[in-house]
């Protein structure tokens, strides 16, 4: 059955439609209050960011962003590391600025390194338009090579301003490349590791030998174990002739190994590379293969230390600890 | 007969301070080139390392092409699953854009937590980061990476060492193929081998690659 409302009903009906309108007046009014602050000439959040232009909403603006320089700026991942294009010449940038009949677009301003740059005035006769187009060719030659950052400003005729700000690395010049071969062409892996046979046997030699002499620790580090080679390369040394490093697996794998074994610091000078030697106290907990660098000039030795399947327990070196490897590099 | 350090200099070192290794000194095999994997596909750098163009600044060479629904952001939220969860230092690979120009992207990485044997696998994968794919007309959605194990870094006692580029690659595929990935092993020739070798400026650099990467196909969303 259809029932007529009560006057009590409509009443609480339109308390809550109030309620509901009220509610949306205040979202709306944090919205605008959201891109007031915004607007204040800050840097703009991008609608899109890609290869294709950067359309920036900051009302009354809308700008749009585009051209190789803006192909061409720095990006940031999620993990906060750069994608960078190596810029070796200035590049144009294309800027194109929708106002309002209410914010017309009274001026445009390139800054780089927030230092002025070119200015551009689109109005005439007292008039400014509703939305205009440059483009600006940074002058980016003409500074040091590094990391710049380019900036599009906006201004209309009551003082608001709408900024957009990106980074390019400039360089002097770009250094030559081979353009890229398809895999099919390149050349097939298995260069060899430069190691010959009989290398390979002499620095097997040098490692039987100082087993059997029973000094610097190498006897009681392989005990009695089977030593197979796993990998044998060079040892490069920068004005010397290489040596042999060996990669090797030990069976039965030999536990609580404790030795001192020889090491080398590397020492870099004005005549080249030279090593410093030292001994290394160490006890290995596991031993299931290890490093091993020979000096065939000597019949020396040169270190050994646990492989990446061992477990060292401690490593006391008498003098410095190695390097811990170049730039960061893990 | 090689002779080699015949007049070897030994010298004492007083101070306890490491030595310090030149930034640029670890050099690749081969002079390091651009390689596409299909004809009208986006060009790369086979290495990783300094963002630089020569020999010397390589880190590893590339020896993993994940394809199919690859995304730098798919592959490593699986790694993420699969235990790598922790970060490294940032290395750059080199790519060349539509318009030829030359980009770096960085990536730090994801590393795994360290083994009994204070050893962790450092895996960095590389693509566009305006696309996060490179898309390659052959392969589809392609990210790169390269792989290396770093030991007695952040755990564990010296010697310190990073490298092993061959391991770490069947490590990085036999982790993705338990968790349903298609893996086809040493499929890509890049060429980037690097023999089995050290040097005495840099022994904790430890280079050992194949020149063969493994191709692993990433799934849909829904797999």
């Amino acid at each position: 059955m259809l029932c007529s409302p009560t006057p009590g009903a409509i009443i609480r009906r339109a308390m809550r439609t109030a309620l509901i309108l009220g509610i949306a007046v205040a979202l709306a009014a944090t919205t605008v209050v959201v891109i007031v602050t915004q607007s204040g000439g800050g840097r703009s959040v991008p609608d899109f960011v890609g290869d294709g232009p950067g359309v920036f909403r900051d009302p009354p603006f809308t700008v749009r962003i585009d051209g190789p320089l803006w192909r061409a700026r720095t990006l940031q991942d999620n993990d906060g590391a750069e994608d960078f294009a190596l810029v070796e010449r200035d590049l144009p940038l294309d800027v194109r600025v929708t106002g309002s009949r209410d914010a017309r677009v009274a001026q445009l301003e390139l800054r780089v390194d927030g230092r002025s740059s070119r200015v551009v005035v689109p109005c005439s006769g007292g008039r400014c338009p509703v939305e205009t187009s440059a483009r600006f060719v940074p002058p980016l030659a003409a500074l040091r090579p590094g990391e710049h950052e380019v900036e599009i400003r906006v201004r209309d005729g009551g003082g608001h301003v709408s900024a957009n700000r990106f980074g390019v690395r400039y360089v002097s010049n770009v250094p030559p490349t081979s353009e890229g071969e398809t895999i099919s062409k390149t050349r097939p892996p298995g260069a060899g590791s430069g190691v010959s046979a009989r290398l390979r046997r002499s620095a097997l030699r040098v490692l039987a030998n100082a087993r059997r002499g029973g000094t610097g620790g190498i006897a009681a580090t392989l005990g009695s174990a089977r030593v197979t080679v796993a990998q044998a390369g060079r040892l490069d040394a920068p004005g010397r002739r290489p040596g042999v490093t060996l990669l090797v697996s030990l069976a039965p794998i030999r536990y609580d190994v404790r030795a001192v074994v020889p090491a080398y610091v590397p020492v870099v000078g004005a005549g080249g590379v030279r090593f410093a030697t030292q001994q290394v106290r160490m006890r290995v907990a596991v031993l299931r293969d290890a490093l091993v660098d020979v000096d065939l000039a000597s019949g020396r030795v040169l270190s050994i230390e646990p492989g990446p399947d061992s477990r060292t327990v401690s490593w006391s070196p008498s003098k410095a600890p190695a390097p811990a490897g170049a730039a960061d590099e893990d | 007969m090689v002779v080699f350090a015949a007049t070897a200099i030994f010298i004492s070192v007083a101070a306890a301070t490491p030595p310090q290794v030149p930034q640029s000194f670890d050099i690749a095999h081969e002079r390091p080139r651009f390689v596409r994997l299909s004809d009208a596909g986006p060009s790369f750098f086979a290495y990783d390392g300094d963002p630089t163009l020569g020999r010397s600044g390589r880190d590893w060479p590339v020896s993993l092409v994940f394809t199919g629904n690859a995304s730098v952001t798919r592959v490593k939220k699986e790694l993420r699953a699969a235990g790598l969860t922790r970060a490294g230092h940032t290395r750059y690979l080199a790519y060349r854009t539509a318009d030829a120009t030359i980009r770096f992207d960085g990536d730090r990485g994801l590393k795994s937590a360290c083994d009994a044997n204070g050893t962790d696998t450092h895996v960095r994968l590389y693509a566009p980061t305006a696309t996060d794919t490179f898309v390659d007309p052959e392969f589809g959605s392609v990210v790169l990476g390269t792989a290396h194990l770093d030991r007695a870094d952040g755990c564990s006692v010296q010697p310190t060492m990073f490298g092993f580029s061959e391991q770490a690659e069947e490590r990085v595929a036999a982790l993705l193929a338990r968790r349903g990935w298609r893996v086809q092993a040493d499929r890509l020739a890049l060429g980037n081998a690097e023999p089995y070798r050290r040097e005495v400026i840099d022994p904790a650099h430890v280079w050992w690659s194949d020149g063969r990467a493994t191709v692993i196909t990433v799934p849909g969303s829904r797999r």
